[in-house]
């Protein structure tokens, strides 16, 4: 099973399913999750104050979908703590499971898609899994999907995330834009990494970023490109003059091949923590 | 509370039909390997209606168009044999790239739609519609 982390919560999928869609509404919004054929999971959530009548949700689907010419049979079930219904139709059938959480004050509903039989089994381990992921004690949240594990300081929002091929990127950035957090994970890396990994992350920041340092540091099997330099503020602190600190790491994680980066624009907040990129089980256990 | 949890209405669409297409190379298209093993394509182009004198003396028209492959469009020339599917095409690069099913599947099925466009491959479909056998410019 692979671990998924977004949106605060955090769950637990099968190895062969890949997240397609995603929403980074904190509100309303959803992940999709397909097998290498279809959509097999949907994530759906939204933020509501208090539980919502479940009963009453159930019974209202349950009429609704009992309508529908396709669908054959329906029926109540709990798993693990959901509650939902199993929709058979001629071509498979579906599940659907609702819970509320009070710590994100959210309601998730999962939704499984059954091509074929429904496996009872993986449906109670994926909805175990289910969790809401609090700040660590680094006042820092986990979001984790298309290979990057990232902890975000918690006043950082998830501002932008792409998703192409060998490239999956996410940057955060906090309401005022004073601060930003970027994370890369780029593939193919020999097809396109000309010179070294320093000599590219010195490429991905803007000239008028000034004061470089330029650095290095091992952590375990990982060699680590680093830059320090100050760059323009933003908005009035630009006016003024004021400049912001940038931060940026690169490397290459011996396990996968691929090239992991992280720039931060701006100071740390009153915590004083900074984001942190993991590629690999090695690299998060070799000390900071 | 939002209207759609608890009520939306799944619709699986599969793409298993897409991925059991066969891509082909086009018949009348000339490789030509390059000394660093990528590929240039030769293909044979229809000669316009207008392309008559005294309008050739002027404009000259080749005749056809060159399609220069890197080193990833190489691989996936040499895939499309006639023999594999897309999604064996689509295996076979996850592999080669260290890539998952689906990064590779949108890097593979935009690379075949762009040479099935320049008329270098086609894409035969397992169960053609009717009266439609391939889809693209094969020539």
């Amino acid at each position: 099973m692979t671990d998924v982390a977004w949106r605060h919560f955090a769950w637990q999928v099968p190895d062969t399913w890949e997240m397609l869609l995603f929403s980074r509404d904190q509100e309303s919004g959803q992940c999709v999750f397909a097998d290498r054929y279809m959509h097999r999971l949907e994530f759906n959530w939204q933020r509501a104050e208090r539980a919502p009548d479940f009963a009453r949700m159930l019974a209202d689907c349950r009429n609704s979908l009992t309508g529908e010419p396709a669908v054959t049979a329906v029926c109540d079930i709990e798993v693990a703590g959901w509650r939902g219904l199993a929709v058979s139709t001629a071509a498979g059938g579906s599940s659907r499971f609702g819970r509320y959480f009070a710590g994100e004050r959210c309601l998730v509903e999962l939704v499984f898609v059954w091509p074929e039989r429904r496996d009872l089994s993986l449906e109670a381990d994926v909805l175990a899994s289910v969790r809401e992921t609090p700040r660590d004690e680094a006042g820092r949240r986990h979001w984790r999907a298309f290979g990057l594990d990232v902890r975000v300081p918690e006043e950082l929002a998830l501002q932008s995330c792409r998703a192409l091929p060998g490239r999956a990127e996410m940057v955060f950035r906090d309401a005022k834009g004073r601060r930003e957090e970027r994370f890369q994970r780029l593939g193919l890396v020999p097809q396109w990494l000309r010179g070294t990994v320093a000599e590219w992350l010195n490429a991905q920041i803007p000239a008028a970023v000034t004061n470089r340092s330029c650095g290095s540091e091992t952590r375990g099997r990982h060699e680590r490109a680093l830059i320090r330099g100050d760059g323009a503020g933003a908005g009035v602190a630009r006016l003024l003059g004021h400049r912001q600190p940038w931060q940026a790491a690169a490397w290459i994680c011996p396990e996968d091949g691929r090239l992991y980066s992280w720039i931060t624009i701006g100071r740390a907040g009153a915590a004083g923590h900074p984001g942190q990129l993991s590629c690999c089980a090695a690299a998060e256990r070799t000390p900071p | 509370m939002r209207e759609t949890l608890f009520s939306i209405h799944v619709q699986p669409v599969s793409w298993r039909p897409m991925l059991q297409a066969v891509p082909r190379r086009n018949a009348a298209a000339d490789a030509v390997r390059r000394p660093d093993g990528t590929l240039a394509v030769h293909v044979r182009l229809r000669r316009p209606r207008w392309a008559v004198p005294p309008i050739t003396w002027v404009v000259h028209l080749t005749g056809r168009r060159t399609v220069n492959l890197d080193a990833v469009g190489t691989a996936v020339w040499d895939w499309a044999d006639g023999r594999h599917t897309v999604e064996d095409v689509i295996d076979e690069f996850s592999r080669r790239y260290s890539l998952t099913f689906h990064e590779a599947r949108a890097a593979v099925t935009g690379f075949l739609g762009s040479l099935v466009k320049r008329g270098v491959l086609a894409i035969e479909h397992p169960t053609p519609p009717a009266g439609r056998q391939t889809e693209g410019a094969g020539s």
